[in-house]
């Protein structure tokens, strides 16, 4: 073991691999920053193009493209609401309202360093968990899948902000919207109306595009301009490093809520199928469940930008346990990895622990440094990017809404996809209007297919009898208990109020 | 009628829809949409309970009309914004159609800056970077293909 770690980071520091690491992680920034794109279509370019670049460089590559990808999309949730990628999509919920304070830089300070010390954090518990990688990969079945999105869920009664009914009402609302399409289990069209646009359901970038991006439009075309930050120019002044360095120490300040989330990102990265949108809601709606101060989530809690930044990018070591260990790629970006794997001859899986054990270390180093570089080079442009929100508005209301469609269309690269970001805004504006809430929508949205398909799967297979496990045991405990004790605090300080 | 109101009706008549199409697809694929759809449907119902009953308790108590009631939906200012962001999107939506998303993007940035008096030389140095970022990063880097337009294709065939 000892020989495999050294030769994975004598591999690894030689000048072409880490240019090449260098180059990935500018590219994942990139690519991650522009709303709606991420860096699976990236990565998806570049893995023909690493046919000839050796194993060890064409890894590199891609492992610092994916491990940043995350890293960027939070600066644009934070600054213009715009998630970069559905990842970031519960970071907006605290970091926006902390931009229109005028505390953008802290925001996106405290969204860096908690997604870069995720993604080191995950690397390091991905290298501890691979002597027993086996017997936690094997824990994780289609039913801890099913109701870790089940978790997810309940969720939205911790999310919602005002009133409960409404969050329900949102939440189910999205659930339904995500029926649209191809019944992933039986291959019957539902809801489609013989419209081939919809086969393939709605995607998921028009709809948070639409949903959180073009309300922000409407409102400043309503306000005539003026600017995002809702305070006066003055502050601007603080958008420099004591904002960042602020921000950075903040995570620092609520460790505990960044190890929690950071824990369980990486949990839900082993769970193949959950993905990075289910780990930064469960962390983030742990970290208001856990605090002291719920009521102020929402509002423009830092707490509320560390714990889904800590557990969407520590969920990339968990991720990549299943991935090297079994050969079950977690994600899109994983398969892409696979398929890396594959073209330069490795099959990933139990060899990766034996044979390649040296390889398996190289790409754990990879990840760590990619993280370690993403976060140094964002970083002295954080205060240059956080003046956007005092940029004038008539000037960003075409920008933002270019940029907003162009992210819809360039998922799939489709017309009809910028209109159904249009009216998905028009949902999203009369939502803000009517109080009903725009992140349980979204939440539903991401979690009901998933939650249908893994729970269909299993029932088939086994029944109700798979609760008996004991990782799903678990996972049902804590929803039931999540699900009575939201209520039963509410009751405890409404009489404690009354007295 | 106020925006909440309206809201909460055009849910309950997407449920009902959805829930009624349910019943048309069998076993399996039906069962996610009525477990959703059925409880939603009591939620949406119990939620215009309450939205009445403050209401007539408004009412009641002389403030009909009060800001607690929601924004109202059209007012002459308002109509005017709703009708300035229709545009906007509706005038978007037509030059992409027409002119494909690269020449469509460009004239639509370019027409919105100079609309709200932007300066030539400024309008037209914005519009130019904006449309390089797009064919450099997108075109030339990831080898995409962006829609042509409706003209463009014409054009072209």
């Amino acid at each position: 073991m000892i020989e495999a770690i050294l030769s994975g980071f004598s591999e690894f520091f030689t000048f072409q691999i880490l240019m090449y690491t260098l180059l990935g992680v500018i590219i994942g920034l990139v690519f991650g920053l522009m709303p709606g794109i991420g860096v699976i279509p990236v990565m998806a370019v570049l893995l023909p193009l690493t046919y000839n670049m050796g194993s060890k460089v064409a890894f590199t590559l891609l492992i610092a493209v994916q491990a940043v990808g995350f890293t960027g999309g939070s600066v644009t949730a934070i600054l213009v609401n715009i998630p970069g990628t559905a990842a970031n999509a519960a970071t907006l919920i605290d970091g926006f309202p902390l931009t229109k304070k005028g505390q953008g830089g802290r925001a996106v300070g405290a969204a860096l360093c908690a997604s870069g010390l995720g993604g080191i954090l995950g690397g390091i518990v991905l290298a501890l968990l691979i002597p027993v990688a086996y017997v936690i990969v094997m824990l994780f079945a289609s039913g801890e899948t099913a109701l870790m999105g089940l978790l997810g869920l309940t969720f939205i009664a911790v999310l919602s902000k005002g009133s409960t009914i409404k969050g329900f009402i949102s939440g189910f609302v999205g659930i339904l919207l995500s029926f649209i399409g191809i019944h992933d289990v039986t291959g019957l069209l539902r809801f489609t109306f013989g419209s081939m646009y919809l086969y393939d359901g709605i995607g998921l970038i028009p709809l948070m595009v639409g949903i959180f991006a073009f309300p922000e439009i409407f409102d400043l075309i309503i306000k005539k301009g003026g600017t995002i930050a809702e305070v006066d120019r003055s502050i601007i002044r603080q958008t420099g490093w004591q904002q960042i360095t602020a921000g950075m120490k903040d995570v620092f300040i609520y460790w505990w809520t960044f190890i929690k989330s950071s824990i369980i990102g990486i949990v839900v990265g082993i769970i193949p199928g959950a993905g990075a949108a289910v780990a930064q809601f469960v962390a983030y709606g742990y970290a208001k469940q856990s605090t002291k101060h719920p009521e102020s989530f929402g509002e423009g809690n830092i707490e509320g930008v560390i714990a889904p930044e800590a557990a969407n990018n520590s969920k990339e070591g968990g991720s990549m346990l299943p991935t090297l260990a079994f050969g079950i790629p977690g994600s899109i970006a994983m398969a892409i990895l696979m398929a890396a794997f594959l073209i330069n001859g490795i099959q990933p899986g139990p060899a990766m622990l034996s044979e390649h054990l040296d390889l398996t270390w190289f790409m754990i180093i990879s990840l760590i440094i990619s993280n370690i570089l993403g976060v140094v080079i964002l970083l002295p442009f954080i205060s240059i990017l956080a003046k956007v929100a005092f940029a004038r508005g008539r000037l960003l209301i075409p920008i933002i809404l270019l940029v907003a469609s162009f992210g819809a269309y360039a998922s799939k690269t489709e017309f009809l996809d910028i209109i159904a970001s249009f009216a998905f805004g028009i949902l999203g504006y009369a939502m803000v209007k009517a109080e009903y809430d725009r992140v349980a929508l979204v939440l539903g949205f991401i979690l009901g297919g998933l939650v249908e398909r893994y729970f269909t799967i299993i029932i088939s297979a086994k029944g109700a009898a798979f609760l008996l496990r004991p990782p799903s045991l678990i996972l049902a405990v804590m929803i039931v208990v999540l699900l009575v004790y939201n209520p039963i605090k509410g009751h405890i300080q409404k009489r404690k109020k009354e007295q | 009628m106020r925006a909440r109101h309206i809201l909460t009706w055009v849910f309950l008549a997407f449920c009902i829809f959805i829930v009624s199409m349910s019943f048309l697809y069998s076993g399996k694929a039906r069962v996610g949409p009525l477990l959703v759809g059925i409880p939603l449907l009591v939620l949406l119902v119990a939620q215009i309970v309450i939205e009445n009953r403050k209401k007539e308790a408004l009412y009641q108590s002389g403030q009909g009309t009060s800001a607690d009631e929601g924004a109202p939906l059209v007012t002459r200012q308002a109509h005017r914004f709703y009708l300035e962001i229709a545009g906007t999107l509706i005038g978007l939506i037509a030059a992409i159609y027409l002119f494909g998303i690269l020449i469509g993007y460009a004239l639509f940035l370019f027409i919105y800056l100079k609309l709200y008096g932007e300066k030539w030389l400024f309008s037209i140095a914005l519009t130019a970077v904006f449309s390089a970022v797009i064919y450099g990063l997108f075109v030339i880097g990831l080898r995409m293909v962006l829609y042509r337009g409706f003209l463009l294709t014409l054009i072209l065939q």
